[in-house]
């Protein structure tokens, strides 16, 4: 299968960069206790993400350290996802910053559609790919990794192996301790692994050891998986200034929800869709991004249902810092609740018969004193585990 | 015009306290009905609850369905937050 890897090196970085003009040249880490990832000047100092961001700072100590906002990378690689969507119908995410597309089946020339990837990304988000295009994500993705930024690498169909052989063992996705011990054996090149014959290496690695040295044969199907793209419905609030106050953030999440909520019915109140959970998500003053996942314990359509289970989540977990900007995602959205209703919940002719039957047995009471041996199951909770909470057997009382 | 009295609502499938005597693996071995003890003849089925895990009572429940030696197919638990064995129809 022809694949394109469009790759974005230090996507943390970059996006970071987009949005903070002022620090385009500065050195820059991004963590809270470890490394999330570095510009290429740290990496040049020996940072590696993963380190203590102590050791790191030591390491480059005048470089600018910022808190990982990663709800808003995300943001942005989605949107890298959603802008490749334009130029092929399968578009899989990698890790943050790594993307697949197949080409298969596409009129545009593998080339022109690597162009036109990275023009599109640069022009309409800023970020200036690479791209590499082989048979198979592993290749590709190589490929991608070796080509500079803005350029891109075409590996033609067959030359796998002979494209990999040279390149240095770093680029398989093996552990540590495999390397280590490939290194120990004298190997230093993918070529080198591919040579080996295959029950040595599965001898040696097992089943990673037969992946890693199918790889360096240039053979990779593991298949592209389409991601698949949930409807959501997002409402962003840009305070005017940093909120301290739970009752400021609370206002502003309640707002939020009702606008999300709205956007789902098309103005009404109450929307006529149901939601499963709701994410909301801070930007907080000085950097860092707060989120609390809630999810329903039943699918709502009534965004006041909505908001006080939100309330009830954020007061026990509110955000550490001021907030100066709030986000709400309603996702799980469905057409129906997916509650199954009661056999008498309709009131059919059995339940009018049964109230009949109560009516008739009433007229027999001398002074109207009412019945105490007829009752009527109400549900409490239907769907609790607990025999106990389902239900409870209320005096029958006719409306 | 007839107004209602408010309603009164009564717990269903309430859980009712019993004693039981248990194998070391936990599962019930004899059971008190009233005021006979009835031995354990089969054990068809077990399930545990864990729910309201934030609530200061949580329940952690063990619950076993099993035929009793005079023929009788109950299911019972041991409270595994509280201690107790209970009788309970589960359905």
């Amino acid at each position: 299968m022809r694949i394109a890897c469009v790759s974005i090196p230090r996507f943390a970085v970059e996006a970071e960069r987009q949005r903070r003009k002022n620090i385009g040249a500065r050195l820059i880490l991004i963590g809270e206790s470890v490394v999330l990832d570095c510009s290429l000047g740290a990496e040049v100092s020996k940072v590696q993400r993963g380190m203590r961001l102590s050791e790191a700072i030591g390491l480059c100590p005048r470089a600018i350290v910022l808190a990982p906002d990663r709800p808003y990378y995300e943001r942005l690689f989605g949107e890298v996802l959603d802008s490749l969507e334009t130029l092929s119908p399968a578009v899989q995410a990698g890790q943050t910053g790594v993307a697949y597309a197949a080409l298969d089946g596409l009129p545009t020339p593998p080339k022109r559609w690597a162009d036109e990837a990275i023009a599109l990304l640069h022009k309409r988000l800023g970020f200036m790919p690479s791209v590499g295009i082989a048979q198979g994500k592993f290749a590709a993705k190589v490929a991608a990794t070796v080509s500079r930024a803005g350029a891109q690498k075409i590996v033609p169909v067959g030359e796998e192996a002979a494209f990999l052989a040279p390149l240095a063992l770093d680029h398989l996705p093996a552990s540590d301790a495999i390397r280590w011990r490939l290194a120990m054996l004298g190997m230093a090149t993918i070529g080198e692994v591919a040579r080996l014959p295959l029950s040595a290496m599965q001898a040696q690695f097992g089943t990673d050891g037969r992946r890693i040295w199918e790889l360096a044969q240039g053979t990779d199907e593991e298949p592209l998986v389409s991601r698949i793209q949930e409807q959501t419905v997002i409402r962003r609030l840009q305070l005017p200034s940093p909120a301290i106050t739970l009752d400021v953030i609370a206002a502003g999440v309640e707002k939020l929800v009702l606008a999300c909520y709205s956007a789902l019915g098309g103005g009404s109140v109450v929307s006529g869709r149901w939601v499963r959970k709701a994410v909301v998500r801070a930007a907080l003053d000085g950097g860092g991004a707060w989120e609390l996942p809630v999810a329903f314990r039943e699918a709502l359509s009534d965004p006041r249902d909505a908001w006080f289970a939100i309330k009830n989540a954020i007061e026990k977990r509110p955000p550490v810092r001021p907030v100066e900007e709030l986000e709400v995602e309603l996702i799980g959205l469905s057409g129906e609740s997916g509650k199954q209703s009661g056999m008498f919940d309709a009131k059919g002719k059995l339940w009018q018969q049964v109230e009949e039957a109560v009516h008739q047995l009433e007229a027999q009471q001398p002074d109207g004193a009412g019945i105490a041996a007829v009752g009527k199951v109400v549900p409490l909770e239907p769907w609790s585990r607990i025999p106990e909470r389902r239900a409870a057997l209320a005096d029958f009382a006719r409306e | 015009m007839r107004i209602n009295k408010p309603r009164r609502l009564l717990s269903l499938n309430t859980p009712r306290p019993i004693e039981a005597e248990a194998h070391a693996d936990g599962r019930p071995a004899l059971i008190k009905l009233g005021k006979r003890s009835i031995a354990v003849e089969e054990w068809h089925e077990t399930w545990r609850i864990d729910d309201e895990w934030w609530r200061p009572k949580p329940v952690s429940r063990a619950y076993w369905r099993v035929s009793l030696e005079d023929g009788r197919v109950v299911d019972v638990y041991r409270d595994l937050a509280g201690g107790g064995w209970f009788r309970q129809a589960y359905g």
